[in-house]
């Protein structure tokens, strides 16, 4: 059983995108997987070339080393010894004996250098070309073709050379001559990642630590080599064989021994050539075309940039320089100077070679792994059959594009009939996909793009209707248009559009009928008339209905109430309305039913002032109800009259009453009156005694005159003294106006002086303005002289300042004797209004004065008069005396009363009859009111 | 307005603010020799109506020009506050009439601004530019130009009159 092959490539499926690239570079592509989603590697069949790395640019193909083991394992501090690949010199340039130092700082106990068993590589060749003399040899420090060669071409294994690698040398080496290193792993330093193959077919070699992960390393651990010490390896040092590494390095080394071996050798490398010529190796070896050697590397700058190194996109001229150098310090190192210095050198290093080579000691064995190779090529049939499933059906459509990465249609058709590739991957499949696919995105537009012109046209078809109905008609027009095929689905659409916006017209149509048949009704006064609502449907059913309602609504009231009017027209009083309506119906019901309460309220006054009940209240049933007013002012005043009438009456009875007592009276009266002539006569006479007492008053009169005349002269005196006096306050007066007169004199003249100030303030003022001029001038001049006026210029703002606080002061002065002014002013009028008081009171005065005039001469009439009292008394003495002449004369009188007095008592008695008949009838008046109640 | 004492040794220039016909104007002081209050002023009859006379100046005979009338506004009343500015013009003295005299005012040249557009005909031949006091837009007068065209404004107002 073969044990599967170690994993030199890993994939990283998140970053692969399927592009095929790392197929494309792959020289043998079925070693990847793309059927899935990803591309895969089959370790089995990879062979470790490297060119997928480099050829994916999505970082999803890495190399698998043993650095990070490495480390781990020198951390735990596992003895070990390290075996360094002459490649370092590139990757390390000038430091690569640092790189020992730093391998023994970290605990690596030896180190030694592959180019010594590379010496030992040429020596186990040439032996092999000697003893066994083959054919053909291949080389093989590259373990990429001695996989190849196991997996893909078996056929060529016996011709690989029995010899192992430098490495592998190196490592027997150390096995065999270094025992006490025995139980040590070992780390190698090598530039290439297919080495584990090798050191996992062979068992020896512990770590493959390229030399970028280790570059890597150093530089996440900050080791810098320049701080290590140059340290030598710890086996014989390889003179020219440090060239390995390079291309034609191993050439050069067997050259050394066998100068002619050149012409026999094919130096061949890199992976575009190498598997190529491998695939024919076989056969131009039968044909005899084949060199002896086959000095043939997988990495085009060999291992100097090989695929554990960071030195694949150098220069060749980069890369070989450094290794050249060291082969010259090398060369030289070895070289025995003096005679025969080629024949000594060589002689020399054959012994150091022959010190460490054993026989047998170094041989290789190699599987023969085709079996791996489980790739099967497709029959006939099968051929066409995948073909057909990438839809190439032609010969021309074998692009043989190698966007599959497989370079040609056959081996792509291979790869799927493996289950390597699926046909999705075919450039030629997918376009033709692409292009049914688009095909079918045509038809499908060109299908939408008449469906949504067909329903555009119809669409705005309907939006007219719409428009009409929106517009309050219905008298629209609509015609679908007939379809095409591709519209026939949607042209069903508009048919049901179309139908059901017929039933929208005849709903409208049976609902403007019913409403126009109300309408009219109502207009032409048919109340009754009703609509048909079953005709309609959902709402418009309720809208007919509701129309209806409405004619209803309003029609009962308004018969109800016609009839009850036309009762009140006949002059009937219906019994109230009780049927109850909604809302204003109900105003017009209350209406009704407050004037019918009205005319019951005025029926009954005027059933009670019927019966006599005038003190009845006639309610008023609004500011406009006149008949009510009226009535109740007929009822007021008619109240009013018959109050007055009863009072009227009542006068007149008490009037007649009286008129009968008086008339009773008078007839008592007229026989008291005569009683009384008597006394009257009786009187004269006590009259006539009582003259004699009035003249004796008389005399006293005539005393109390006297006195009352002294009194009268002391009155005049006391009078004349109020003149006198009345004169003194006149005077005083007088002089007192006078002062005033004078005090104004006095405060006009301040006045005037106050104006002749104001002057002189006026005189002030233009001399600021003028001194205000002055400096503008002066300013003007000193501008005029420039620097020089500066000075100048100052005067002159002083002086302009001296003017404006003139100006100010005078101001100040202005206001001040506007304020004396004022002062002045109100003083005067002060005293004007002193001198009106004065002149008042002097008024006042001489009113007195005249007023005494007026008492004396009153005085003196006074006198006058009662002079003439006392004359009159002397008069009204002579007078008592006619009157007892006159009283004789009175008692004639008295008798002719008597008679009259009589023919009065008889009329009395008439007027007694009459005041009786009057009181009767006031009295039949006062029952007749009476049955009023007022 | 205040007149400073470093005034004079500043670039600035100095107008004179004067009030005529209801406008403040602004005059360089450079032409003016000096400003009074009215003297007498004796008409000259069958002048130009800007004339309004000539005056006595210590000795000489000096021109009263109202600049309103060139202007093109009614002529100024004489009134105690009214003034006469004197300025020189090509070897010539000749007194304007103002009605205030405000005082004298530092300007430089960069506070002007240039006329509105809306300038009546009459004062734009004559003011160059306008100026921001106090709130207040003051013209600059051309003097020359004010007094030069004497035969073109004569015939203007002449028109206008």
């Amino acid at each position: 059983m073969l044990r599967p092959l170690p994993k030199v490539i890993e994939v990283v499926k998140d970053k692969c995108v399927n592009c095929h690239a790392c197929i494309a570079a792959c020289p043998v592509k079925f070693c990847n997987d793309g059927h899935g989603d990803t591309v895969e590697i089959n370790s089995d069949l990879c062979i470790g070339c490297g060119q997928c790395l480099r050829a994916c640019t999505h970082q999803a193909r890495l190399p698998v080393d043993d650095t990070k083991a490495f480390v781990e394992a020198l951390a735990r501090r596992e003895p070990m010894i390290a075996v360094v690949a002459p490649a370092v010199a590139v990757s390390f340039p000038n430091e690569y004996l640092r790189l020992n130092g730093w391998l023994k700082s970290a605990g690596v106990v030896a180190s030694f250098d592959v180019s010594f068993g590379a010496e030992l590589t040429i020596r186990s060749y040439l032996e092999h070309v000697k003893t066994n003399t083959p054919e053909l040899v291949i080389a093989q420090p590259c373990p990429v073709l001695v996989n190849y060669a196991e997996i893909y071409h078996p056929e060529l294994i016996p011709y690989l050379a029995p010899a192992d690698s430098p490495m592998l040398h190196t490592i027997k080496m150390i096995r065999e001559f270094w025992p006490k290193y025995a139980g040590h792993r070992i780390a190698v330093l090598s530039p290439c990642i297919a080495k584990k193959r090798e050191f996992f077919q062979t068992g020896l070699g512990d770590f493959n630590v390229t030399m970028t992960n280790l570059k890597e390393h150093f530089d996440s651990a900050n080791i810098r080599l320049a701080t290590f010490p140059e340290v030598d390896y710890d086996n014989p040092p390889a003179e020219r064989a440090v060239l390995f590494s390079t291309p034609g390095g191993l050439l050069r080394t067997a050259e050394r021994w066998n100068p002619g071996i050149r012409d026999l050798t094919r130096k061949i490398e890199g992976p575009h050539v190498i598997f190529h010529y491998l695939d024919h190796l076989d056969r131009l070896r039968r044909e005899k075309k084949t060199p002896l050697l086959v000095d043939c590397l997988n990495c085009d700058l060999g291992c100097n940039g090989g695929t554990g190194t960071d030195a694949k996109d150098h220069s060749p001229d980069e890369v070989e320089r450094l290794v050249e150098e060291r082969n010259q310090v090398m060369q030289k190192r070895h070289r025995r100077w003096g005679p025969f210095s080629d024949y000594r050198t060589r002689n020399a290093l054959e012994r150091l070679v022959d010190r460490y080579w054993k026989p047998r000691l170094y041989g290789r064995q190699y599987e023969n792994r085709s079996q791996s190779n489980l790739i099967r090529i497709p029959s006939e049939a099968e051929f066409k059959r995948i073909y057909e499933q990438m839809e190439k059906f032609e010969e021309k459509d074998h692009y043989n594009c190698n966007s599959c990465g497989y370079g040609t249609c056959e081996r792509m058709a291979i790869a799927i009939h493996n289950q390597l590739n699926r046909p999705e991957n075919c450039h030629h499949f997918l376009l033709n996909r692409s292009e049914r696919a688009r095909q079918e995105v045509d038809e499908l537009t060109r299908t939408s793009d008449l469906v949504f012109r067909y329903q555009s046209g119809e669409l705005a078809k309907l939006a007219a209707c719409l428009q009409t109905l929106a517009n309050g008609h219905i008298d629209w027009k609509w015609e679908v248009d007939a379809p095409e095929q591709a519209t026939q689905a949607v042209h069903g659409l508009f048919q049901q559009i179309f139908q059901n916006l017929e039933l929208v017209r005849g709903s409208l149509q049976n609902l403007l009928t019913d409403s126009h048949t109300l309408t009219d009704a109502a207009l032409a006064g048919k109340l009754s008339t009703r609509a048909d609502a079953s005709r309609n449907q959902g709402e418009f059913a309720h809208l007919v209905q509701g129309m209806n309602n409405i004619l209803e609504a309003v029609t009962r009231p308004l018969v109800v109430a016609s009839g009850f009017i036309e009762r009140l027209s006949r002059g009937e009083i219906p019994p109230r309305i009780t049927e109850e309506y909604r809302g204003e119906f109900n105003l017009l019901i209350g209406s009704l039913n407050r004037l019918v309460e009205s005319l019951e309220g005025v029926t009954v006054v005027a059933q009670r002032v019927a019966e006599g009940d005038l003190q009845i209240e006639v309610r008023e049933r609004s500011d406009q109800d006149r008949l009510m007013q009226a009535l109740g002012r007929m009822v007021k005043q008619v109240g009013q009259m018959f109050r007055e009438v009863t009072t009227g009456i009542a006068t007149l009875a008490s009037s007649s009453t009286e008129l009968s007592a008086i008339s009773e009276q008078l007839a008592a009266s007229t026989k008291g009156s005569s009683d009384r002539s008597t006394t009257v006569a009786a009187a004269v006479e006590q009259m006539s005694s009582n003259t004699v007492s009035v003249a004796t008053s008389m005399e006293q009169t005539t005393m109390n005159l006297t006195s009352v005349a002294t009194a009268t002269e002391e009155m005049s005196a006391t009078i004349s003294e109020i003149a006198s006096n009345s004169e003194k306050a006149r005077r005083i007066s007088a002089s007192a106006s006078q002062q005033a007169n004078s005090v104004s004199e006095i405060i006009r003249a301040m006045e005037k002086s106050a104006q002749e100030i104001g002057q002189v303030t006026e005189t002030i003022t233009s001399i600021s303005s003028q001194t205000n001029l002055l400096a503008l001038n002066a300013t003007i001049e000193a501008a005029r002289a420039g620097v020089a006026g500066k000075g100048f210029a100052v005067v002159a703002n002083e002086v302009k300042e001296l003017a404006q606080q003139t100006s100010t002061a005078t101001i100040d002065i202005r206001k001040k004797i506007a304020g004396i002014q004022d002062v002045t002013v109100n003083a005067i009028g002060d005293i004007e209004s002193i001198g009106k008081i004065i002149k008042e009171v002097s008024d006042i005065i001489a009113a007195i004065a005249s007023g005494i005039e007026q008492q004396a001469s009153v005085t003196k009439s006074i006198s006058g008069h009662i002079a003439e009292a006392s004359q009159g008394v002397r008069e009204v003495n002579r007078r008592m005396a006619e009157i007892a002449t006159s009283t004789q004369e009175v008692s004639k009188d008295v008798m002719a009363v008597n008679r009259v007095h009589g023919e009065v008592t008889s009329s009395s008695h008439q007027v007694f009859a009459s005041a009786r008949q009057l009181s009767e009838l006031a009295e039949q008046l006062r029952g007749m009111v009476g049955k009023f109640k007022i | 307005m205040e007149l400073s004492s470093d005034l004079l040794v500043t670039e600035n220039q100095l107008i004179v603010l004067c009030g005529c016909c209801g406008n403040l104007f602004g005059i360089h002081t450079e032409p003016i020799q000096e400003v009074l209050a009215i003297p007498e002023v004796r008409p000259v009859h069958h002048a130009p109506p800007f004339v309004r006379g000539v005056f006595n100046l210590r000795g000489r005979v000096v021109v009263l020009i109202d600049p309103a009338v060139k202007m093109g506004a009614p002529p100024q009343e004489l009134t105690p506050e009214s003034r006469i500015l004197v300025v020189h013009s090509k070897d010539e003295l000749i007194g304007l009439l103002v009605s205030t005299l405000l005082g004298v005012v530092p300007f430089a040249s960069g506070q002007a601004t240039p006329n509105p557009e809306n300038l009546e005909e009459g004062f734009r031949k004559v003011i160059s530019s306008f100026l921001l006091l106090d709130g207040k837009m003051v013209g600059l007068l051309k003097i020359d130009t004010l007094l030069g065209e004497n035969d073109e404004l004569a015939h203007d107002g002449g028109g206008e009159a």
